[in-house]
């Protein structure tokens, strides 16, 4: 990582001082603070590398893009990242190293959200600001913390009246053993039931399982009309393999809050994911030309072997864009300044389309998308415009409760 | 509950019992518990999945890159496992060499070769993980369908050749020991080492014999369970709880032991997400472990020790 970091720095380092020029005179005394740091907290190695690297281009990209741009304040930004190597000690490390050692100005990272509790208390404690980009169960009220990833009303509510109206009303849930698969099984249940269903049962994985044998017989015992999936990483991935090998994919249809989110649909066979159902907040497979440019941005730089670019890679550039908004208009680093600044509801037009800040919440209005796999492949069936994130607005209003740090778990 | 979780179980099981032999023939001849045995497997899956991807396309050429019969994989993969059984036999062998026998020669503690083999573990492991990254690979992109095996059961026919093939390893391993020369000789000094090199027995040689047959099966475990489920680097630690329950459980020194023990196991894990649920599978290993300690240390079939 050092490497092309030090690399495009360099490359975008004499555009930024020829257009920061003329303001120079006027921010003579900032621009002598040397850059601007923003840190970067991704799992580079272990199972959730496929899922940090993308997150970590499109991070790079965005902050090429505002050094070529001239920078921010007329000072570059430089990219300080750490690969926490999917081990949540190294989150608590890196994290105080970030906040303490480097002394960075704003803080990008985190997948799990059992890596983000780990280091969100911690960027509370030393005061720095910090965006999580990742989609996740929602619920997480800190002023310190913006969530650019779309939470379940955004995306679980519309993907399950959608399934159960395909294909039957009695639902079998399957979720990653941890805060995440945990709370958005419970969103499953709630959505599987408002919508007049039935949860036959609940089947919670370690991430470490990848011999899914018992638990396949388990669910064809219990007979559902379709399987919702909130499984997560590679090694889940081999779940859907199995299941089709079971020869149950034609008979239990799947929809899933997290299948395809990094590399599935291509590391799959067709006869093994065709007719899976997602939903998130951005497909590569986006047609419009912000996408389109998005994508191939990120592929020109990174060649073939560039991993899927997901809703996470697009909330990851977005969130950057939307701290370099707060920062222009606050006309300041200060973390409060950009706080206050954010908090006007300020937006950035990305791939997925138009992103707003939420100032309740700190979370995001923003587009979302379900599609279907086809051919190894997504294709996109709907758009849902500028859906607000109505789980965590139930439970965290933050203009009213200001110091309020609790992450809410929904309640049912 | 569906029948079904009687195969699972014996698949799952199949896997974990040959890791275990290995497991436990280190155990009783150099007698230590030997941490890296996992990384074996996972080792002997990459190997074999390197092998078959250069001999892929040489067989492809050939006109026999397609599966054999009801099977997913063709003529390279046996081909293969066999070249990657020896370059893990290598692997092991020279592990041994530049680690636990230079140990073994200092007259080095029990624990300071149990803390070598798990610095070891984790250095394989995270070589694994440089070269190949930890993306799953697969050792075949075909797609098998379960078939009706009778009782309400269903299987594939890989999985059905992982039965047989554990089977007939074990029985074959189980006549070497018990019939043969060697055998007698790796008895006796799983025995009694030092009065084993007096009677003109070479110590040497029988533990060579022991990483060979270790890491022989270690592979074909490691292959076995790459071509079911997937391969990754982490693959044979996460095996590594269950591996040592079985061979506890079978007794430490006993074949026949061990392949039960890891049968048992399997079933044990099938069970338990039948009946109390998924997020407990990975615990039964562990409560097996804690009451064969409490009420039988020796195992099924081990001898007091």
């Amino acid at each position: 990582m050092t490497l092309s970091r030090r690399k495009f720095i360099r490359n975008s380092a004499a555009g930024s001082v020829a257009l920061a020029a003329p303001s120079l005179i006027g921010s003579m005394a900032q621009a002598q603070d040397g850059p601007i740091k923003l840190g970067s907290l991704h799992d580079l190695a272990g199972p959730l590398a496929a899922t940090g690297e993308p997150m970590v281009y499109a991070i790079m990209l965005a902050v090429e893009e505002i050094n070529a741009a001239g920078g921010l304040l007329g000072r570059e930004v430089e990219l300080i990242n750490y690969d926490t190597q999917s081990n949540i000690q190294l989150y608590s490390q890196f994290a105080q190293q970030l906040a303490v050692r480097d002394k960075v100005d704003v803080i990008h990272g985190g997948i799990t959200s059992a890596s983000r509790e780990a280091i969100r208390p911690i960027f509370s404690r030393f005061r720095t600001l910090y965006f999580y980009n990742t989609l996740y169960e929602g619920g997480v009220c800190d002023r310190n913390t913006f969530n650019t990833g779309t939470t379940p009303a955004q995306t679980v509510e519309k993907l399950v009246p959608y399934a159960m109206n395909l294909w039957g009303k009695k639902a079998y849930i399957i979720a990653a053993d941890y805060n995440y698969g945990q709370i958005t099984a419970k969103w499953m249940r709630k959505y599987v039931e408002d919508n007049g269903g039935e949860v036959l049962s609940t089947d919670f994985f370690p991430l470490d399982v990848t011999n899914f044998g018992p638990s396949i017989s388990r669910i064809q015992a219990a007979g559902p009309d379709l399987l919702l999936s909130a499984m997560v990483g590679g090694n889940h991935t081999a779940f859907y393999r199995q299941w089709a090998a079971a020869g149950l994919k034609d008979e239990i249809p799947i929809a899933s809050t997290t299948f395809g989110l990094v590399n599935e649909p291509a590391t799959l066979e067709d006869a093994e994911s065709r007719g899976v159902l997602g939903s998130y907040g951005y497909f590569e497979e986006l047609q419009t030309p912000a996408s389109q440019a998005f994508v191939k941005a990120i592929k020109d730089r990174h060649g073939a072997q560039t991993p899927y670019v997901s809703e996470l890679a697009a909330a990851s550039y977005e969130g950057v864009h939307l701290w370099a908004e707060g920062v222009k208009m606050a006309g300041s680093v200060d973390r409060m300044e950009v706080i206050e600044a954010l908090e006007t509801g300020l937006s950035f037009d990305g791939p997925s389309g138009k992103v707003v800040v939420d100032p309740k919440t700190h979370h995001v209005t923003r587009n979302t998308f379900l599609a279907e796999v086809e051919n190894r492949a997504w294709n996109v069936l709907e758009t849902f415009e500028q859906q607000q994130p109505l789980d965590t607005a139930a439970v965290c209003d933050l203009e009213a409760n200001p110091n309020d740090t609790t992450h809410y778990i929904i309640d049912i | 509950m569906s029948p079904q979780v009687l195969i699972d179980g014996l698949i799952a099981g199949a896997t974990i019992g040959l890791g275990a032999i290995g497991l436990t023939l280190t155990y009783s001849i150099l007698r230590f518990a030997n941490f890296t045995h996992g990384d074996f497997l996972a080792w002997g899956a990459y190997l074999t999945l390197t092998v078959s991807g250069f001999l892929g396309g040489l067989l492809a050429g050939l006109g026999i890159g397609e599966p054999i019969g009801p099977f997913s994989f063709g003529w390279g993969l046996p081909l293969s496992l066999l070249a990657g059984a020896g370059l893990t036999i290598v692997l092991t062998l020279i592990l041994d060499k530049i680690l636990f026998g230079q140990l073994r020669r200092r007259g080095a503690d029990t624990i300071i070769i149990v803390m070598a083999s798990f610095g070891a573990s984790m250095a394989l492991r995270s070589v694994l993980e440089f070269i190949y990254t930890a993306n799953p690979q697969y050792l075949t992109r075909e797609l098998q369908i379960a078939q009706p095996v009778g009782f309400g059961m269903r299987a594939t026919p890989d999985q059905l050749l992982t039965i047989a093939v554990t089977a007939l390893l074990v029985l074959a391993l189980h006549l070497v020991v018990t019939r043969s020369s060697t055998g007698r000789s790796m008895r006796a000094v799983s025995e009694n080492p030092s009065l084993a090199g007096v009677y003109g027995i070479d110590v040497q040689r029988v533990i060579r014999v022991t990483w060979v047959i270790g890491a022989g099966l270690a592979c074909v475990a490691g292959v076995m369970s790459g071509l079911l489920v997937q391969i990754r680097p982490y693959m044979g630690f996460d095996l590594l709880l269950p591996l040592f329950a079985a061979a506890i459980l079978g007794g430490v020194g006993s074949i026949p032991g061990a392949l039960l023990g890891g049968l048992i196991i399997g079933l044990a894990e099938a069970f338990t997400v039948q009946i109390v649920g998924a997020e407990w599978r990975a615990g039964v290993a562990f409560v097996v472990l804690v009451l064969v300690l409490i009420i039988r240390p020796t195992g099924l079939f081990g001898r007091t020790v």
